[in-house]
């Protein structure tokens, strides 16, 4: 087995580790092969010295802190779920009220409003809040502010 | 062994060679005698966890036209490793215990 399909076997092996963890593995794999060949070997003899990637991914996942294994971020997954969610709801609502009652729904309280004329089958009479649902609006504006902050601080790190 | 104990014991294993002098993987294991057992895939995450846990610190040098990673025991490092010298006695006489009961007539 050659240097290059060596590192591609152990790659694959130990997916399940961070990038970055993974990547310290094989550079640290790579330079373990170059100074074997400095001392003496093929690379071919240097690889099959080291053992199957096989048994080394195991060792190496064995020997690793659980932290550095690759995990779905939950909570992010989450947050960023809802976000999307109640924003598309929030716009939905927003449309839906602004094209049935017109920019007269804006901030004001309406408890009734006559879609059609005031007189016989064409008339629809809506009772109740039809204003902006400015409490959706905020808590969709909430929300999507603690996923932003969520994520900046993930990556920041 | 117990896979915890032979764990910690390598890692002081580490420390202890590289209070002689900074060192990269290669060259450690070419200096750690082969009774200890000690492979690449043993030795790389005893490195990761010593240098995560600050005993253990790495800088990269070029070495013909490619860069080596090498390793330096930190002063908390040798704190750790002198701590546990110091425990010595108390180790050797747990241990002392343990053969002395085994060998003694007893239970099978």
């Amino acid at each position: 087995m050659g240097k290059k399909q060596f590192l591609r076997e152990l790659n694959r092996k130990l997916r399940t580790l961070e990038k970055s963890e993974r990547r310290r593995y094989l550079d640290d794999y790579e330079e373990m092969i170059a100074d074997m060949v400095e001392g003496g070997l093929t690379e071919e003899e240097a690889v099959s010295r080291l053992g199957s990637p096989e048994k080394i991914g195991e060792t190496l996942l064995e020997n690793t802190e659980p932290e550095s294994r690759r995990r779905i971020d939950v909570p992010g997954t989450l947050l960023a779920a809802l976000s999307l969610v109640l924003t598309a709801v929030s716009v939905w609502r927003y449309l839906t009220i602004r094209s049935i009652f017109g920019t007269f729904a804006g901030l004001s309280e309406q408890s009734v409003s006559v879609i059609g004329g005031a007189d016989g089958p064409t008339s629809i009479f809506v009772a109740g809040k039809v204003s902006q649902p400015l409490g959706l609006y905020a808590v969709t504006a909430c929300l999507i502010l603690v996923t932003v902050f969520y994520f900046v601080k993930k990556y920041r790190k | 062994m117990d896979a915890q104990i032979r764990k910690g014991l390598l890692e002081f294993c580490v420390l202890a060679a590289l209070r002689q002098g900074d060192s990269y993987g290669y060259q450690l294991l070419k200096d750690i005698p082969e009774y200890i057992a000690m492979t690449e895939s043993t030795l790389y995450p005893i490195l990761r966890r010593l240098e995560t846990g600050d005993r253990v610190s790495s800088y990269t040098r070029e070495h013909n036209g490619r860069l080596r990673k090498y390793f330096r025991i930190t002063k908390q490092g040798l704190d750790y490793l002198d701590s546990f010298l110091e425990e010595r006695e108390e180790l050797d006489r747990l241990l002392d215990y343990i053969c002395q009961k085994s060998e003694e007539t007893g239970r099978e």
